[in-house]
């Protein structure tokens, strides 16, 4: 992360994370509890009749029995799909049985239920879950879509597409589903920090504030918001919050590389550069490799027109790098002010390559259709 | 009784305690009146909106189209001229033009609020419209202004680019102009942005370098749009959708006649881009005129002069096609000048919303770095889209301070779910001693706290009263003056350049101004900022010093002349070729 365009984000916030999922959609570890459930009855209760077997193989043996059950089960519906290869109620059956064992057959068993059958939104329901369990976009947006538009106060199903579609570079409607769904009450500090992460994404990083903050009100020792907040204060402007909350930040991780090169942002904006110098350094040593510090060094070198300095620290990287035109743009102008003319202008002619054509700003305004208006008002 | 006095003792130390307390108090707010508490209730800066005082009613008349035609949108600029010499700047205002009416408006010649319009400067701070008399009614859509004598009969003449055939106004000397735009060949009938009078081959004469922004095509005219929520939603097309259109270089013939040399001049070695800004200057000190062209979303020119008016872009190797992050941006307008006292000069680039507006110092041996995070530019521009931009000496103490007009180009950001304003506050940022820029708009004056959608600013000392004043242009709204009424001790000093081998104007000189403590490094620049052209000549605040100072001038034609025993307060003329025999007292205006 250096100079004028703030980075990319770091990858403070886990839309997709895995224990939400399961919490959601997972029928299988319903299944697993209530099997658990089970094996306390059962242990309880046969405790005093009969001789203390291990524990251990008790749920071994009531799991095995469980899943000979579920086998003979599925061979069942098998054999009975062959014959009947249109029984819709039997293709959900057997997706809920193998759900978690066959998720991509489950899939399949659970889109042969039509909109005529009963079941046919469970199944909708978990095909959304299944195929964003295995990163299936393409099966689980539109089983969303479905979703939300037949269950529209279900806050849920518009936070699940607000992610699918934040993780598909959507961001205007991952918003406005993301938006949606604190409106209908999701409204945990992680559905701001969705939104936040949204808006940062989408080039909209001074509008991250606000739900920002609101995570914070509702979660104040959260990590990732005070961080994300000093992150979108140094991008506004206002540096006096964007320390506080990079200094509480480093107070809690005090080994953090991403809140020291903050710091290390906010002092060489606030025209601090020896400061700024000593934060990247502190960083640099927790992190040689980390390559954000190391551009924000090579710029700091540049700054004090220590030309040749930055350019030996970033030319041994250049084969690694070549084609981050954030790191080609730093070693262009280490090689020029180092005296290095002719290298820095092949640099230059190398990022101008990089630069494609849809590589426009994130907040630029994309049309969807150019129209030529024939006019009758030409001079 | 001894627990009576005991009590009375206790009551007489409480209201001597507090009687002391309020002695404290009063003499801590006198205190603070006095000195500590001056900074606080003394801004370091500070505008006075006169528009109205000085008579000057300019209102921008650009409607926006349902379908928003992009063009409506960008505005126009603004320029100081002294067209009747009498040592007042005047203050010539384009006016937009409204899509459908052009047939219309054409027809009725008396709707003068929708011509560009000439404001005399009556000495006294007020401004009369004199549009009519000078003859300089027009009903195109006007944008970029130059202002210079082009024909060496020391009156200032005006060019005026437009979206549609541009304008050339030669100043006839009698308070009236003639539009020479067809017959002296400077018709261009593209989409002109800024333009600037510059001596491009070292003839003594002023050329004009035209920046083109679009190909539009006013019959297949490109309308952008996106569905919201079932609605269609138009909005001005971004550049990219849009093909750029060449530059133009009109080479001075000296004979009242221009002659188009883009082609030869090596404009066309490269495809065209979408420009908006140029400031021309000698970048790589070689005594020749160079030309930077800010371009929207695409890489900026540097046009490097080989002497015979045959330019290369160089602003690759010089770094100034791109940010420090290697990225493209959508350049707007251009303020230069020796913004840290190095001798070189420097270059800021107003950009988009998003971006950060980009100072590059000047580092010589034509390289630049983008120095915009250290000099403290960077965040206070991130959520402002720029325009016009100046650099100028608000409190004369020596150090280019700089101002920045703001305004959105889209005003349907929230129909598309966005949070950008449409109208945004101007800034001013007083330079710190060369090393970096403190934002001072929140206590420079009321006009700093309003939201408009800004667009072209010039500098001149309109009251000549030693400080610089702006005048600052607006889309659809009211064209703006301001008096610079900031409270300061340091003296000024104004020259106006008189070129003889050079070109008349003067523009390209460079002035050092040697004071007893300081060496400044002036620039006589041509057009800038956005669209637009500064008073002519130089300003400069002198800082502390109050002994005669030396200005030792370059002119364009490349003789260095010294000019000694000029006191600060003072305004002169100076007139290539006599600094060996005239006495400070002669040039004295």
């Amino acid at each position: 992360m250096i100079m004028n365009t703030l980075p990319e984000p770091d990858n403070l916030t886990k839309p997709f994370s895995g224990t939400e999922k399961r919490a959601l959609f997972s029928s299988g570890s319903i299944v697993a509890g209530v099997g658990f459930m089970a094996l306390l009855v059962f242990y309880f209760s046969g405790h005093n009749d009969s001789a203390p077997a291990p524990k251990a193989e008790q749920a071994a043996m009531s799991q095995v029995s469980h899943q000979n059950q579920e086998k003979a089960r599925q061979k069942e519906l098998i054999a009975y799909l062959q014959q009947h290869s249109d029984d819709e109620f039997a293709h959900f059956q057997l997706g809920e049985l193998i759900r978690d064992r066959a998720p991509f057959q489950a899939l399949e068993n659970y889109s042969h239920v039509t909109p005529r059958h009963p079941r046919y939104f469970e199944a909708v329901e978990a095909i959304a879950a299944i195929a964003m369990e295995q990163d299936l976009p393409l099966q689980a947006k539109p089983a969303l879509l479905t979703l939300v538009r037949e269950y529209p106060q279900e806050g849920r199903y518009h936070k699940n597409l607000a992610q699918l579609l934040f993780k598909a570079a959507d961001y205007d409607r991952a918003l406005k589903y993301a938006t949606r769904s604190i409106e209908l009450g999701e409204n945990q500090a992680q559905a701001y920090m969705l939104v936040a992460n949204i808006l940062r994404q989408a080039g909209r990083t001074s509008e991250m504030s606000g739900p920002l903050k609101q995570a914070l009100y509702l979660e104040p020792d959260l990590y990732e918001a005070h961080l994300n907040l000093a992150y979108a204060a140094i991008y506004s402007g206002d540096l006096e919050s964007a320390e506080r909350e990079a200094r509480w930040c480093l107070e809690q991780q005090p080994a953090s590389i991403t809140v020291l090169r903050y710091l290390a942002l906010i002092d060489r904006n606030q025209g601090k550069i020896e400061e700024a110098v000593s934060h990247i350094e502190q960083a640099r040593l927790i992190d040689p490799q980390d390559f954000e510090c190391l551009l924000v060094e090579a710029d700091l070198l540049i700054f004090q027109r220590k030309g040749l300095q930055a350019y030996d620290l970033l030319k041994p990287l250049y084969s690694e790098w070549k084609t981050e035109r954030r790191f080609i743009a730093a070693l262009a102008r280490a090689a020029g002010l180092a005296g290095k003319r002719e290298e820095s202008l092949q640099l230059q002619q190398e990022n101008q390559l990089l630069i494609k054509e849809d590589d426009l700003r994130p907040s630029s305004l994309q049309s969807e259709t150019v129209e030529e208006i024939r006019s009758r008002q030409g001079r | 009784m001894i627990n009576f006095h005991s009590k009375r003792n206790v009551a007489c130390f409480l209201l001597r305690g507090w009687l002391v307390m309020f002695c404290v108090g009063c003499l801590a707010v006198l205190f603070c009146d006095s000195s500590s508490c001056a900074d606080e209730k003394q801004p370091a800066v500070f505008f006075q909106d006169v528009t109205e005082s000085s008579r000057l009613q300019f209102q921008h008349q650009s409607p926006l189209t349902l379908k928003r035609h992009l063009h409506l949108t960008m505005g126009s600029g603004i320029g100081w001229i002294d067209f009747d010499n009498d040592g007042f700047p005047d203050l010539y205002c384009a006016q937009g033009q409204a899509w459908r009416d052009v047939k219309r408006k054409q027809g009725d010649a008396t709707e003068i609020r929708l011509s560009n319009r000439l404001f005399q400067n009556r000495g006294d701070s007020q401004f009369q419209d004199v549009t009519t008399q000078a003859g300089l009614m027009d009903f195109g859509y006007s944008m970029g202004i130059a202002v210079g004598d082009y024909n060496h009969d020391g009156f200032e003449d005006l060019y005026v680019s437009q979206f549609g055939q541009n304008l050339l106004y030669c100043n006839n000397g009698d308070g009236t102009f003639s539009n020479n735009s067809y017959s002296a060949h400077v018709d261009d009938p593209g989409y002109g942005a800024s333009c600037t009078w510059a001596d491009l081959n070292g003839d003594g004469l002023l050329d004009l370098y035209v920046v083109n922004y679009l190909e539009i095509d006013r019959e297949h005219y490109p309308i952008c749009s996106r569905k919201v929520d079932g609605t269609r939603v138009y909005f001005v097309c971004h550049p990219r959708y849009v093909r750029g259109e060449y530059d133009i270089v009109y080479q001075n013939l000296g004979n009242g006649l221009f002659r188009d040399v883009s082609k030869k001049a090596g404009l066309q070695n490269e495809p065209a881009r979408q420009g908006l800004g140029v400031f021309a200057a000698d970048y790589d000190n070689d005594g020749d005129m160079d030309i930077y062209v800010a371009n929207d979303s695409v890489a900026n020119q540097l046009w490097v002069n080989d002497g015979h008016g045959v330019f290369t872009d160089q602003a690759l190797i010089a770094g100034l096609a791109f940010n420090r992050t290697g990225d493209r941006e959508a350049g707007m307008g251009i303020a230069g000048a020796d913004y840290n006292d190095d001798g070189q000069i420097d270059l800021f680039v107003t950009n988009y919303f998003g971006e950060t507006n980009t100072l590059y110092r000047n580092e010589g041996s034509l390289f630049f770095l983008d120095v915009t995070d250290e000099a403290g530019l960077a965040a206070a521009s991130r959520v402002r889209l720029g325009f016009g931009a100046s650099f100028l000496d608000c409190n004369n103490d020596g150090w280019e301070d700089l101002f920045i007009t703001n305004g959105h180009v889209h005003d349907r950001l929230t129909q598309l779910g966005k949070n950008e304003p449409f109208e945004q506050e101007p800034q001013v940022f007083l330079n710190q001693k060369g090393t970096r820029f403190s934002n001072v708009s929140a206590r420079a004056g009321k006009f700093f706290q309003k939201k408009q959608v800004g667009r072209g600013c010039a500098v001149a000392d309109f009251n000549r009263d030693g400080r610089a004043d702006l005048a600052v242009s607006h889309l659809n709204e009211n064209l703006v003056l301001l008096e610079n009424r900031t409270v300061t001790t340091a003296q000024s000093l104004s020259l106006k350049l008189i070129g003889t081998t050079s070109n008349r104007s003067g523009i390209g000189a460079m002035v050092e101004i040697t004071t007893d403590s300081r060496k400044l490094t002036r620039y006589r620049r041509g057009s800038s900022s956005y669209l637009s052209a500064d008073e002519s000549g130089v300003l400069t605040g002198l800082g502390n010093s109050l002994a005669p100072v030396t200005a030792k001038v370059t002119w364009p034609a490349g003789k260095t002349e010294i000019w000694s025993g000029l006191q600060p307060g003072g305004r002169y003329t100076l007139i290539e070729g006599t600094s060996g025999f005239r006495d400070p007292s002669q040039i004295q205006q």
